[in-house]
């Protein structure tokens, strides 16, 4: 189904290969795990497999990708995705309509699938993903789970025999995961051909039928050992840090997010909060924040109000970490970012250490890998020694490498009496 | 101006072909440029008003205070320029019609529902995709500037005066943001099999019907009313 031939490709201005010399084939009805490290190369693979890489993407490019026997290099995107479907990270970055049956209906319609086929095709889709009851529902309105659900509906609704499903779970809650691990289980046993670009070996192990393990763009026969995460300790906890007193919110014209929501977070402890995607874990950092305000109830971070407070001063005490790191990376080199607002010199220089990102220090934020910008946005609030820290999604992006540091790192302040 | 209300086809209104609210808004529009009677003014843009309702556009208080706000200042400005009370009510009218013309056009079509319906006249795929396009970016860069403008406020005045902080808080991110975004799109639309040279089919494209017909000669019935104010006696 797939076969690549001496596979190799290096991005323009990068001095090693990204993929050097794969060889490897892909039976039909095969599910194949592809997983390694951020920056191996897992990405830059499956855009030679869909034809992106050389179409769209520059770069020296040697070797072969057969897929259903037809040379990739040699043919369109569009004839390649008539076999070939791909499920990128980000799903929203894939859908141009607003209503689930015109999502699926816009790949009918760039393949000219006749409009009388259309319908039964959509319901066809739908109904193997299990998401018939969501037909008529706008996608701005459905949950990551269920959109990752009808992006993969619309690919089935193609009716293509080989799947690639880059990271699909990147952006989805333990329950999300789950069913949505399920789901391409039930595909694998229906004969798809399903390869899986994930880094956490850990959800995905029981599917795939074969791993393929890359480091430094090749082919590795020996799969590391899968990383155990050790529980943050706490001291026994002070005072009280973040407090939330019957606190209700709720977003305009849309019913209350959270009702007489109480809880305390003391000095030195650390508190994981869980919810399925859309349950305001978010919008409880940034009440916690000032970043908006509540409807209800008090809210106390560090001992200030934040409806009284400017987030600017807040941010002197607390350190508020966003799930995308691009929008609070802004000068031009690593040791800049993180020295910008540290409480002196030595603070950011082992902070930047202890995240693993010496060597980087003149490096643009924004040409690091999503997990070493999310490192330099954790030691950058580090470095400024608050006396709380919010982390929104911290493993998104992360490899056990990446997640590995962090963890260590809060692990020691969290068991530390003064951390700072 | 108007939030974008309810679903695809939640009211009759939003059932409409986009071209028969496309035409009624531009027949409106330029109908409002060269009417100066206030009263005719007033039948059109109880019409739209009327449109409003039928589909289920809500406005919070506020919304409707600042319009108030807006028109009223409007009114005063031209009364004291003028002295003449129907002078006056003429501009906030005028105003009144071409602040619901075309904008309740865009809050009831899909971007799905336009691009169809561009797609059945000579305008080449590209430039109907185009289009498609550039009506999902500004939502999307809305929430990205959202997210930015958060960092900034929890940054504060720290990183240099105000210009510095704007060009490197928010210009240099969003620049980063379009250029990723474009690359996204290209990469995703190929990737679903669209090239702007090959054939497309459409899936249940927009028929003009009774109901067309109808909102036509309803809003033909306000023109004419507004036109025989003006220009009848």
């Amino acid at each position: 189904m797939i076969r690549t031939r001496d596979l190799s490709f290096r991005y323009p201005d990068q001095p090693v290969q990204t993929l050097d010399n794969l060889n490897f084939a892909i039976a039909p009805g095969e599910t194949v795990l592809v997983s390694g490290p951020t920056g191996c190369g897992k990405s830059t693979l499956g855009f030679c497999l869909c034809g992106t890489i050389p179409h769209l993407m520059a770069g020296t490019l040697s070797g072969e990708v057969l897929v259903n026997r037809k040379p990739v290099f040699q043919q369109a995107v569009r004839e390649t995705a008539g076999d070939l479907g791909f499920l990128i990270q980000h799903v929203a970055h894939q859908m141009f309509t607003e209503q689930v049956s015109e999502e699926i209906a816009f790949g009918l319609e760039n393949f000219c699938i006749p409009e009388e086929q259309m319908d039964r095709r959509i319901t066809q889709a739908l109904e193997l993903v299990g998401a018939s009851p969501l037909r008529s529902r706008r996608l701005a309105t459905l949950s990551a789970g269920e959109q990752q659900r009808v992006m993969l509906a619309a690919m089935l609704a193609l009716e293509q025999k080989i799947l690639i499903l880059d990271e699909p779970l990147a952006y989805l809650d333990r329950t999300a995961q789950q069913q949505f691990m399920e789901l391409v289980s039930n595909l694998s046993q229906q004969g798809r051909t399903i390869v899986l670009f994930e880094h956490r070996r850990d959800v995905v192990h029981q599917v795939p039928h074969r791993e393929l393990f890359l480091e430094n763009g090749t082919l590795t026969r020996s799969y590391p050992a899968r990383t155990r995460f050790h529980r943050i300790t706490d001291l026994s906890p002070k005072t009280s840090e973040l407090v939330f007193d019957r606190v209700c919110f709720s977003r305009p014209k849309a019913a209350p997010l959270f009702c007489d929501l109480s809880f305390e977070v003391r000095q030195h402890q650390s508190v994981v909060l869980l919810g399925p995607n859309g349950s305001g874990k978010t919008t409880l950092m940034a009440l916690a924040m000032g970043l908006i305000k509540v409807d209800q109830g008090s809210i106390s971070t560090c001992g200030y109000n934040p409806k009284n407070t400017s987030p600017a001063t807040l941010a002197q005490l607390a350190a508020f970490i966003f799930q995308h790191p691009d929008h609070q990376l802004y000068l031009p080199t690593v040791q800049d970012e993180i020295a910008a607002r540290a409480a002196d010199r030595d603070a950011a220089r082992s902070e930047m250490a202890a995240m693993g990102l010496a060597g980087l220090e003149n490096r643009h934020p924004r040409s690091l890998s999503t997990g070493q910008k999310r490192r330099v946005t954790l030691a950058a609030a580090l470095a400024r020694r608050p006396r709380l820290l919010l982390l929104d999604e911290p493993s998104v992006g992360q490899d056990d490498h990446s997640l590995s540091l962090v963890i260590k790192r809060l692990m020691t302040i969290s068991s530390t009496a003064e951390p700072f | 101006m108007f939030p974008a209300s309810g679903p695809v086809n939640a009211t009759v209104i939003h059932r409409l072909h986009p071209f028969s609210k496309m035409g009624v808004g531009i027949l409106f529009s330029i109908l409002a440029l060269c009417i100066e009677n206030p009263w005719a003014l007033a039948v059109m843009l109880g019409y739209m008003v009327l449109v409003l309702c039928t589909a289920r556009i809500r406005l919070t208080t506020r919304q409707w205070t600042m319009i108030a706000l807006f028109l009223t200042v409007i009114f005063v400005l031209d009364f004291l320029a003028s002295q003449s009370s129907v002078h006056a009510a003429t501009y906030p009218l005028r105003f009144g019609v071409f602040l619901t013309a075309m904008p309740i056009l865009a809050a009831t079509t899909a971007p799905q529902q336009m691009t169809r319906a561009l797609s059945r006249t000579a305008l080449p795929a590209g430039v109907v995709m185009a289009l498609l396009l550039v009506w999902r970016f500004f939502p999307l860069m809305t929430e990205e500037a959202r997210q930015m403008r958060q960092a900034a406020m929890l940054r504060g005045r720290t990183g240099g005066n105000l210009p510095t902080r704007f060009y490197r808080g928010f210009l240099v991110p969003l620049a980063f943001c379009v250029i990723e975004y474009t690359d996204r799109i290209t990469l995703a639309l190929e990737l679903r099999g669209f090239t702007p040279s090959a054939r497309r089919t459409c899936h249940q494209p927009p028929r003009a019907g009774v109901r067309d017909v109808i909102f036509g000669f309803l809003a033909m019935g306000a023109a004419g009313s507004a036109s025989f104010l003006q220009w009848g006696a």
